[in-house]
């Protein structure tokens, strides 16, 4: 870890750069934002937008579960609970009895629900109301090496499935017929988002997450013509909102997230601005 | 065409960089910072900012700034800023209240180690917080007699509150003063003198308190907030009951309803609330017919050293009124 401050000190000789807080926060929007620019445009793509954002909203029992359970890795029960609900989840949107979104608004008021009920006994939610807002500041390098390892998996996934999780998305019965496992790409790919979600949902906050992971992409998306550039515009438009927001939030003294947040939607609209210029 | 969008997508991205860079160059306060010289100390909150103040006053070369300026109220559930993080890495000595009042304390140790750390409560007495104080059926008890729960599942059950005694915020001066002194001992004797003053002024306020704390002495109160539990335990008055406003959802209905029976069983004819907690206390005084005095908790206020001295006599002046009204019927 040292060697790396090091480096990011002879790298980057700004004021800034003294802190470790801030390297730490650096650090994580360097792994954060790419991961989230990646997988948002097969989010995007596949229609899950409303998806990711109640998963999101399950951090909240994936909490009250640990609380409850009295386990001290929060993230863990978090992402354990993530991954079951996800599955679930996808199982009842496949399954054609309701409306996907009807179900996904279901689950998301449900977890929203049970999250505060189990975490406001005794009046103390606000305790956890830093899962909201979120926190990038507070980030510490074990917690880093998570998401370090987190995209690493992404990245794996992307090289071996993506061929298939696309055709999937494009069409599933087409898919099928070519002996892909549509179920099988579908469930990992949204344990996939379940996981970087939950990873990511103390320092980015659940009020945000899903900004941050449709925004780039839905950027990316007016102006791209094949998937190689909707992926490269999508990863720089989200790494640069990270680094310019998390700048701008030390300089100007904002919460890091939210400021993000702003400069993603943002880009949205000045890429909708030159979209005509670009696809004439 | 890739080349002609890279070029828009790095265009938008230039334009967006400067934008932000007058952004800050416009209303950004840092790069213009310089270090200032001597020591710096930084105190967590009001309270203890009023404390550094009046300790440090006139001693050469010492600054104090108050961490959290714009934060109102207590320090519970707070959550440190960037800013924070940075006037922490710059501060030479931090003074905090302690009674479990900066929660966000063990977060820093990790990451400023070399910050020194000044616990004014260390060593002290303190009350617990919140709940009942008493077996039902029998005789009100004082706050302090009832052990801690351990199993209470609201949380700190510590007490932080303790400058709401005269008594207890003597000893408060006097530990950050001898903490200062340890840390900087060249003005070791500046930072006693101000403190014994400091007291002395203390003292005499709490003179003054004589006749309402005799007035008032077994008086039964219902408290909807934790800081007057020192309050009523300097002045020998019993808490009923506290309504812990520091949580964030709204009482329950059985909660009301329970607290109702309790304030009526007893007859407690005053609850003593602070401005921010007003809907609940007066929606129970209207349940009950009890009298709400909304005392100052000293968590906030302007930026002047003898703000707690003001403040206290405010709080005076009011059980004062109280005491009169008393006497009356």
């Amino acid at each position: 870890m040292e060697t790396i401050y090091r480096i990011m000190e002879a790298l980057l000789p700004f004021e800034y750069m003294r802190y470790d807080f801030m390297k730490n926060a650096l650090l994580a929007v360097l792994l954060i934002t790419p991961l989230f620019g990646l997988v948002g445009t097969m989010i995007v793509n596949n229609r899950l937008a409303f998806f990711s954002d109640a998963l999101g909203h399950s951090a909240l029992t994936g909490m009250a579960v640990g609380v409850l359970l009295g386990v001290t890795d929060a993230s863990l029960a978090m992402v354990l609970f993530a991954v079951l609900f996800a599955l679930l989840l996808n199982g009842i949107r496949h399954s054609g009895i309701v409306a996907s979104d009807t179900v996904i608004s279901v689950f998301a008021s449900l977890s929203t629900a049970a999250g505060l009920v189990i975490l406001s006994r005794g009046g103390s939610f606000s305790r956890y109301s830093a899962l909201l807002v979120g926190d990038i500041l507070s980030i510490a390098p074990a917690e880093l090496f998570r998401l370090l390892l987190v995209l690493i998996a992404a990245l794996l996934f992307w090289g071996a499935a993506f061929n298939r999780l696309h055709a999937v998305s494009l069409n599933a019965s087409l898919a099928k017929s070519k002996r892909i496992p549509v179920a099988l790409v579908d469930n990992l790919f949204v344990v996939l988002i379940a996981v970087i979600v939950m990873l990511s949902i103390r320092w980015v906050g659940i009020l945000i997450i899903n900004a941050l992971l449709i925004l780039p992409a839905a950027s990316a998306r007016n102006l791209a013509a094949n998937m190689r550039e909707y992926h490269l515009f999508s990863l720089l438009f989200s790494v640069f909102s990270g680094i310019l927001g998390l700048l701008l939030s030390y300089y100007l003294n904002m919460a890091a997230g939210p400021m993000i947040a702003v400069i993603a939607a943002l880009l949205f609209f000045a890429t909708v601005l030159v979209r005509p210029a670009v696809k004439s | 065409m890739f080349r002609r969008k890279l070029g828009i997508v790095f265009g938008i991205m230039l334009v967006f960089s400067i934008a932000g860079a007058c952004l800050v160059s416009a209303f950004g306060k840092r790069g213009t910072e310089e270090e200032e010289e001597g020591l710096l100390v930084a105190a967590s909150f009001y309270p203890v900012w009023i404390i550094t103040e009046n300790v440090c006053a006139g001693v050469e070369g010492v600054h104090v700034v108050n961490l959290t300026q714009n934060h109102r109220g207590c320090l519970h559930d707070y959550q440190l800023t960037a800013a924070d993080m940075l006037t922490l890495e710059t501060a030479d000595i931090f003074v905090i209240n302690g009674g479990d009042m900066e929660l966000f304390i063990e977060e820093i140790a990790g990451k400023v180690p070399e910050l020194r750390v000044i616990d004014t409560c260390s060593g002290m007495e303190l009350l617990e917080s919140g709940g009942h104080s008493h077996e039902h059926g029998a005789p009100a008890a004082a706050a302090k007699s009832s052990p801690a729960d351990p199993a209470d599942d609201s949380g700190h059950t510590m007490n932080g509150h303790v400058w709401m005694d005269p008594v207890r915020y003597q000893q408060q001066i006097r530990a950050a003063a001898a903490a200062l002194g340890a840390a900087d001992p060249a003005h070791a004797a500046g930072y006693n003198e101000n403190a014994e003053r400091y007291c002395g002024e203390v003292a005499a306020l709490w003179d003054e308190y004589q006749d309402v704390t005799a007035a008032l002495n077994g008086t039964e109160v219902v408290l909807f907030h934790d800081a007057f539990y020192y309050l009523c335990d300097a002045c020998g008055m019993e808490v009923l009951h506290g309504v812990d406003m520091d949580a964030d959802t709204a009482l329950s209905a059985g909660e009301i309803a329970e607290l109702t029976d309790e304030v009526r069983y007893h007859g407690v004819k005053y609850f003593l609330a602070e401005e921010t907690g007003r809907a609940a206390a007066e929606q129970l005084a209207a349940e009950t017919g009890a009298q709400v005095i909304y005392l100052n908790p000293l968590t906030e206020g302007d930026a002047a050293a003898d703000s707690y001295l003001q403040g206290m006599r405010e709080n005076l002046e009011l059980l004062t009124g109280l005491t009169e009204q008393k006497d009356g019927l």
